[in-house]
């Protein structure tokens, strides 16, 4: 049943509205702050609703997805993308074309979600999605958009060990069966990565895309052998780094006993004493990561859970993996 | 070395050690916070601690030494400089005594240049931003500049007036009350003991006396012409010399223009002198003693009043008022004759007593109103009453009086005497009513020795009108008689107001005039205090202003502003403070404008 109702003044998207949400009229939730889009509805209507606007956004059809190859010609229209007009056919014609590409092949896809307890975190409770809450919307919506492109898309969960594997399938229930996995997998303790990666490779016979999503708040340097080695298998590789925003600047009371959620390591100091040198840490570790994975030949994105899942999609799925 | 002018102050070192207190004891546990990105916290602080650390102890010891910065500067320190003397802002009243006593010679210099030439001292010591009073023996404080007030003390000299330095603090202190910079009175002074006193207030006092010791002074205490009016025959005047026991000097007595007499004084004695047979008439009179260092209080004037006996008639029924009569006729005080008369209502001047038989009265009372007589007589006063005016007469008990009441549309002016409190002798014009007889069945007068003295002043004084003496210092106020209309000095004219007051701050004669008759005089001679020159020593002038501070005119300005040839080292200080605040902020302020670099 459909139904509209308002809180406030945004749109209420009930079950089975993703149609309503995402028409010309109605805001669009990939744009909207993730903490607001959590609260209009459960997992699977927010998604799907983030998704329509995501691909609104985009352009273009959804079929046209990542695996696609050059097909035809067409006329460009106000509203096409200008990255896919043609320059030669416009220096040659002085016409504007923008190219079609056609379906390929289906892609593999595995998406790789860290559910350990420094996962479960947010640096303004009820405020902010925690860093788990946030990925696991952003991976349904990147499920979404690939099972919608009829790629195959599987799971696995861990935190110091693998909790769930979905294989990939491109089976209309498979997203449903994701979710499903996302939200039953128990919060968890460490961060054990490798396993996890290495699991992937019995997954992923074919080359296809691994999308890690993590904080990455482990010893990088077993997990990035387990990178390298997907890459080695030629599968793609993206590295969704999902950070709060109080973790990418310091910010608290005075003076503070600060405890790692994750293991008896603490420290006590005051914020105002050390933001600064603290800043510089973070952007230098983020700086590690992003050099490591680029010469690995590794997508690497860093996203805060306050930013609109649109933008961490659009970041996620077209500027890191280079495909539009 | 260094020294503090609120030495107690220090005692607010004891707050540097706040912060190091803080520092050491109130550390606590503080809150924990679950943080997942602990391990770039501990990689941070591995990488920075070093410096953070000696950031913190950098903290701490500016900030005690900004606390000590302050609690020095509080301390107003001060340093040696070879003599050039600074000083904080400061409110300070210079009294400038040029008193009489200032015009003596000590050592051959007179003690009021030496107090001149400290006050130039002690104001160009002034700093723009001090605050200052200027008081001499006139006793009103004059604010002005250093400037200002140099021009003012050029242009001072000795004055006959007297200066108490009680009053005189009190007043400075009173003045300076509204200051918020420190204030402190300065007394140029001799310090001597007659002129010293308690000083209401608190506040400093540094007392600077000059160098030389006081010298020997004799001088005319008092000069005392007897009852006025004298008679043709003349009379005596008393002088009384102050100065050391025993110290002798010549007095002229000096009576008009008439040839003057001398004779030998002591000082702390009194010497009578004899003026010989006199002129009726007023006369000025002028003591004189031999030239010493202090000439001011070397002279002393007054005037008499010499006048013919008054001519009365008297009748013998009268019997109690007839015998004083003849003793007064018997010792020339009066004369017969129809001038006066006495104990009746007559034709021109009369002493009116009430009649013997009441019926009487009322025809004296018509006879009264026929005058113009602005008094009447009353009934009888109930009950017996005692006399209570003194300087005129003494206590005696009255049996019976009438009541002397004012007729409507008088002022009731002119009450000589009084009996519980209500008139018993009057005088309208040449007019003088008695609410008694005099008899002893009415009053006890008659029956005591005072009975003739006062039927004289009645005959020879109250009916002619009241003759007034006074004998008063410079600058005193003195209340004139109800009847005069001008004073004359030195033959200028001067209009006064009947029963007002009168202030003179030059010595001489003040004739009082009521139309154009002289009823009295106004001697205005110096106050014989003031030729006590006697220095009060620094205990006696401690008990009197606690916390005074006693020197000589040698260091006169930095005893005055309290440096004593200091530099002051307070603004040095704040400056420090300053310094140190800034550097403070600045150090403190790196974390938070790093975070803010961070956040951006």
């Amino acid at each position: 049943m459909n139904r509209v109702d308002s809180i406030g003044t945004r749109p209420y998207v009930g079950r089975g509205m993703p149609a309503a949400v995402v028409s010309a009229s109605k805001p669009r939730l990939d744009l909207l702050d993730p903490a607001e889009v959590a609260l209009l509805g459960g997992l699977e209507v927010v998604t799907e609703g983030i998704v329509e606007g995501f691909l609104t956004g985009l352009h273009r059809s959804p079929r046209r997805g990542f695996s696609v190859e050059f097909a035809e010609h067409r006329m460009y229209q106000p509203g096409d993308e200008p990255r896919y007009l043609d320059w030669r056919l416009l220096a040659r014609s002085d016409r504007l074309y923008v190219k079609q590409f056609e379906e390929e092949t289906n892609l593999r896809a595995m998406l790789v979600l860290d559910t350990s307890r420094s996962m479960d975190w947010s640096g303004a409770p009820g405020g902010r999605l925690t860093k788990r809450e946030y990925a696991e919307r952003l991976l349904a919506a990147m499920a979404l958009v690939l099972l919608r492109q009829r790629d195959a898309t599987g799971l696995i969960t861990f935190d110091d060990a693998v909790r769930r594997v979905v294989p990939p399938r491109a089976r209309h229930t498979q997203w449903h069966l994701l979710l499903r996995e996302l939200q039953s997998t128990p919060g968890g303790g460490g961060t054990a990565a490798e396993p996890a990666l290495r699991r992937v490779v019995e997954q992923l016979r074919r080359r296809g895309l691994v999308v890690l999503v993590s904080d990455l708040l482990f010893d990088p340097p077993l997990a990035l052998t387990a990178l390298r080695f997907l890459r080695h298998r030629g599968h793609q590789v993206l590295v969704l780094h999902v950070m709060d925003p109080d973790e990418v600047e310091l910010r608290g009371p005075a003076e503070a006993r600060y405890q790692d959620p994750e293991s008896p390591q603490s420290v006590v100091l005051r914020p105002v004493d050390w933001a600064g040198a603290y800043s510089q840490t973070v952007k230098s570790v983020v700086a590690e990561w992003r050099s490591a994975c680029r010469r690995r030949g590794i997508g690497y994105e860093r996203v805060t859970t306050d930013t609109p899942f649109g933008h961490a999609l659009r970041q996620a799925l077209v500027r890191s993996t280079g495909l539009a | 070395m260094i020294g503090f002018a609120a030495p107690w102050a220090l005692l607010g070192l004891v707050a540097a050690g706040i912060p190091v207190l803080l520092h050491l004891f109130a550390r606590r546990e503080p809150p924990t916070v679950l943080f997942p990105a602990t391990r770039y916290l501990a990689e941070t602080a591995r990488a920075h601690h070093r410096r953070l650390t000696l950031q913190h102890w950098l903290l701490l010891l500016i900030r005690t030494l900004l606390i000590m910065a302050l609690v020095f500067a509080a301390a107003g320190p001060s340093w040696p400089n070879g003599g050039v003397a600074t000083h904080a802002p400061a409110a300070l009243t210079l009294v400038f005594d040029n008193s009489l006593s200032s015009g003596a010679v000590s050592d051959g210099t007179p003690v009021f240049e030496a107090h001149r030439t400290a006050a130039r001292a002690i104001l160009r010591a002034a700093r723009p931003d001090d605050a200052l009073w200027l008081m001499t023996a006139d006793g009103v404080p004059q604010r002005g500049s250093a400037e200002r007030l140099t021009a003012t003390v050029d242009r001072l000299a000795p004055v006959p007036q007297r200066l108490d330095l009680g009053e005189a603090i009190g007043i400075a202190r009173e003045a300076m009350s509204g200051e918020r910079r420190p204030s402190s009175t300065v007394i140029l002074s001799d310090l001597q003991i007659t002129a010293l006193s308690a000083a209401p207030g608190s506040g400093p006092v540094v007392a600077i006396h000059p160098e030389a010791a006081p010298v020997s002074n004799l001088g005319v205490a008092s000069l005392a012409p007897g009852r006025q009016p004298w008679g043709p025959e003349g009379s005596r005047v008393g002088v009384t010399l102050s100065g050391p026991p025993g110290r002798t000097g010549a007095v002229t007595l000096q009576i008009g223009a008439r040839p003057p007499r001398q004779q030998l004084g002591t000082a702390g004695s009194m010497v009578s002198i004899g003026s010989g047979a006199l002129p009726a008439g007023w006369w000025p009179v002028r003591v004189e003693v031999e030239p010493d260092e202090l000439r001011l209080d070397d002279t002393r004037q007054t005037a008499i009043r010499v006048s013919d006996a008054a001519g009365a008639a008297w009748r013998v029924e009268d019997r109690f008022l007839a015998t004083a009569a003849e003793v007064l006729l018997q010792n020339g005080r009066l004369q017969r004759g129809a001038d006066l008369t006495l104990g009746a209502l007559g034709p021109g001047a009369s002493i009116v007593q009430p009649p013997a038989d009441p019926a009487a009265l009322g025809g004296l009372n018509r006879a009264l109103a026929a005058r113009g007589i602005g008094w009447r007589y009353g009934d009888l006063a109930p009950g017996s009453a005692t006399i209570d005016s003194g300087p005129i007469l003494g206590r005696h008990s009255v049996a019976r009086s009438y009541r002397l009441l004012p007729t409507s549309g008088s002022s009731g002016r002119g009450v000589l005497v009084t009996a519980a409190g209500a008139p018993w002798a009057v005088r309208a014009g040449e007019i003088i009513l008695l609410g008694s007889r005099l008899e002893p069945d009415w009053l006890s007068l008659p029956l005591s020795a005072e009975f003739v003295p006062f039927v004289d002043f009645l005959a020879n004084r109250a009916v002619r009108g009241e003759l007034v003496l006074l004998d008063v210092a410079p600058g005193d106020v003195v209340a004139l008689p109800d009847a005069a209309t001008d004073v004359v000095r030195d033959g200028r004219v001067r209009a006064v107001e009947g029963g007002g007051g009168f202030r003179s701050g030059e010595t001489g004669l003040h004739f009082i005039l009521s139309g154009r008759d002289t009823i009295g005089v106004v001697a205005v001679n110096p106050d014989p205090r003031e030729s006590e020159l006697a220095r009060g020593n620094a205990a006696a002038i401690g008990r009197l202003w606690p916390g005074s501070r006693v020197t000589s005119t040698v260091p006169a300005a930095s005893a005055a502003f309290g440096t004593a040839g200091r530099a002051e080292l307070v603004g040095l200080f704040l400056w420090v403070a300053g310094l140190l605040a800034i550097a403070e902020a600045l150090l403190a302020g790196v974390g938070t404008r790093r975070q803010a670099r961070g956040a951006a």
